[in-house]
């Protein structure tokens, strides 16, 4: 008797903790979730870096002598010649700018349709391109086991859209490919080598729509290229085709492709105003124009380098170090 | 002391999990051969199985989804669904409306985890839950908590209970753990962290309420709602289940109620002649192989009324 009125106690005493239990956990799940939405992600210009000259005293008496340098929180930074009171601000490399992009065919409800079995995943990586992965924990109760895209310059989409044909629940609409939908891509005008006198062609190249989504400006410039945001897929193949290091056009989901093009490299104008003010000084003050593709180029090739030129880099040095090592071994 | 049975059979004579005899050993490979497909799916067995617990494609062509994962689907998107899903669900549902809740006792693999963890029955320090039947208010507790889940699903917009579901958790567990071994691409220990957290929490409430408070089951008989719907709904009238053939032969021992994993009180029915059709019952077989007398037996009946009668 006495037995069972203790058993019945305790019984009553674990269901009552582990009521507790369950409360707390999830209120500090939604409080976690509240925290990490309330942060905002990056700031105000967090999207971009900037052309800093302070460790680089020979660049920056060049850039002095030209009378292109500003100042920039107490930091001395590359003037940008069309908007000289701008610093020169160029997209972040991939790697720290990559987002997360929805699979074809996911439109607003996908959340609330999506049944977090992780087929689409399993369907893409039994296909062998292994360019949906799920979220983890750190997306949060609501996005936890849900498909994303997040990994385009490795392992993009191929639009192959056998992720739309397993879905259970129509989370991902079985739509034709070209309107899967998944982002939009973005060329930095400053970062691309078509947009700085060159003559380039690899994202348009690799596009499965070529000329249907890229567009072309043949002007002594160079070949100027741009995307057609409602054309634009967001498959990501041209983001690794791109031969700048770390990618001159990124794919963004729509929201941030909307923020970011409405106030560009927060220069107070929209993305489609810059690429016109960079037109229109190509055409009437070619002085300009041909410092500011000079700065370009000197941050390219200099800063973030062609990704050919490093993989070639990377061999020589490591032959040339390897030789003097075995030169030093038989000194 | 008891007589001691003697099993024709040396492979029935199997020491370890608790009673062990053909059914639990025909579980037990099937279970096992369901995670083993799951996990090894982008090594080698794509082709038979892709996908998890609450969703997969058999053979890449037969669609199928959870019931519950569906209605909760339904809750959430407030009534926008394909014509695929319902396609999925209803092979899903076809399969247990005639083997009943057989996916707890045959597939889940929550119920291997269970089974490995759990107290031996002859434990004589804290008494388990004894065989009975149920009353109103532990009928109603899986009613409540699938009625939970829904509301959350629709209030939240997004299935809760199949998020967070320890089903489709454990097997995406094995698959993010072979994937981690083998190096496949995105599977990371942030995916393996996600579905052991979800899968431990089930595993650690159900052993704690086992070792400390002696309740049995406390998962599949109060919490999971996916069990809940195949034992409210489709046990009712599925053809698969534990009959009474022998019933003539019963001492009335008890031990076939003992052996229960959910404490069904068996010599109720036994006494009245009829086949168990009861909602906690998983058609396991433990009780079939607990009976040194052969009173029981698992098979298929239509009518569900009696052996006798």
């Amino acid at each position: 008797m006495n037995n069972e009125k203790r058993r019945g106690v305790s019984r009553r005493e674990f269901i009552k903790t582990a009521i507790v239990i369950a409360a707390a956990s999830l209120s500090s799940k939604f409080a976690i979730d509240a925290a990490i939405s309330s942060d905002g992600g990056r700031g105000a210009g967090g999207y971009y870096e900037f052309f800093f000259l302070e460790d680089d005293k020979e660049r920056l008496e060049y850039y002095d002598m030209l009378g292109f340098v500003i100042e920039k929180n107490g930091r001395k930074c590359v003037a940008n010649p069309l908007l000289p009171d701008k610093c020169m601000a160029y997209t972040k490399p991939y790697e720290e700018d990559r987002f997360e992009l929805l699979p074809p065919g996911a439109r607003e409800d996908f959340y609330s349709k999506c049944v977090r079995c992780g087929l689409c995943y399993f369907a893409c990586s039994y296909m062998g391109y292994y360019a949906i992965r799920l979220v983890d924990e750190r997306g949060g109760l609501r996005k936890v086991g849900t498909p994303v895209v997040d990994d385009v310059m490795y392992r993009p989409c191929t639009l192959c859209m056998e992720c739309t044909r397993v879905c259970p629940t129509g989370a991902l609409e079985e739509v034709p490919r070209e309107e899967a939908g998944m982002g939009i891509a973005l060329i930095d005008p400053d970062l691309c080598w078509a947009w700085n006198s060159g003559d380039c062609k690899s994202c348009a190249k690799a596009c499965p729509f070529g000329s249907e989504v890229f567009e072309f400006t043949f002007t002594e410039w160079g070949l100027h290229t741009r995307v057609r945001p409602d054309k634009c897929t967001g498959c990501g193949l041209c983001v690794s085709a791109c031969p700048i290091g770390g990618s001159a056009i990124h794919v963004l989901p729509r929201g941030v492709y909307e923020e970011r093009t409405r106030n560009y490299k927060n220069t107070g104008m929209s993305y489609e105003e810059y690429l016109k003010l960079i037109q229109e000084t190509e055409r009437k003050d070619p002085f300009k124009a041909t410092w500011r593709t000079a700065i370009n180029t000197d941050y390219i090739q200099n800063v973030r380098g062609f990704i050919e030129e490093k993989l070639e880099t990377k061999k020589t040095s490591s032959r040339i170090l390897g030789n003097t090592s075995s030169d030093d071994a038989s000194f | 002391m008891p007589p001691r049975v003697r099993h024709r059979k040396f492979w029935l004579r199997i020491r370890g999990i608790p009673p062990r005899g053909r059914y639990t050993i025909a579980r037990r490979i099937l279970q096992l051969i369901v995670i083993v497909l799951f996990s090894t799916q982008l090594l080698v067995s794509g082709s038979i199985v892709v996908g998890t617990l609450a969703s997969s494609r058999i053979l890449k062509t037969v669609p199928m989804l959870d019931v519950f994962a569906w209605l909760e689907h339904v809750a959430a998107s407030r009534g926008s669904i394909s014509t695929e899903s319902i396609l999925a669900v209803l092979v899903v549902f076809t399969l247990y409306s005639f083997l009943g809740r057989a996916f707890c006792g045959w597939v889940c693999p929550m119920d291997l985890l269970f089974s490995i963890f759990e107290r031996k029955v002859n434990n004589p320090r804290l008494p388990l839950t004894k065989p009975h039947s149920p009353g109103k208010v532990e009928k109603l507790l899986p009613l409540l908590a699938m009625a939970l889940f829904l509301v959350l699903s629709m209030v939240l917009g997004q299935p809760f209970y199949t998020t967070v579901s320890p089903i489709a958790g454990a097997t995406k567990l094995g698959s993010m753990l072979v994937g981690v071994i083998y190096n496949i691409p995105g599977a990371t220990l942030g995916l393996v962290m996600a579905w052991t957290t979800i899968t431990g929490i089930a595993l650690f409430a159900n052993i704690a309420a086992e070792y400390l408070f002696g309740i049995k089951r406390l998962w599949c008989r109060f919490l999971c709602p996916v069990g809940a719907f195949y034992g409210f709904v489709t046990n009712k009238y599925s053809p698969l289940k534990v009959k009474v053939v022998n019933a003539e032969k019963c001492l009335g021992c008890g031990l076939c109620s003992l052996a229960c994993p959910t404490s069904i009180e068996l010599l109720d029915y036994i006494r009245e002649k009829r086949d168990i059709i009861d909602y906690r019952c998983f058609h396991c077989g433990r009780c079939v192989e607990a009976c040194p007398y052969g009173v029981l037996s698992l098979g298929l009946r239509i009518r569900g009324k009696g052996s006798g009668t």
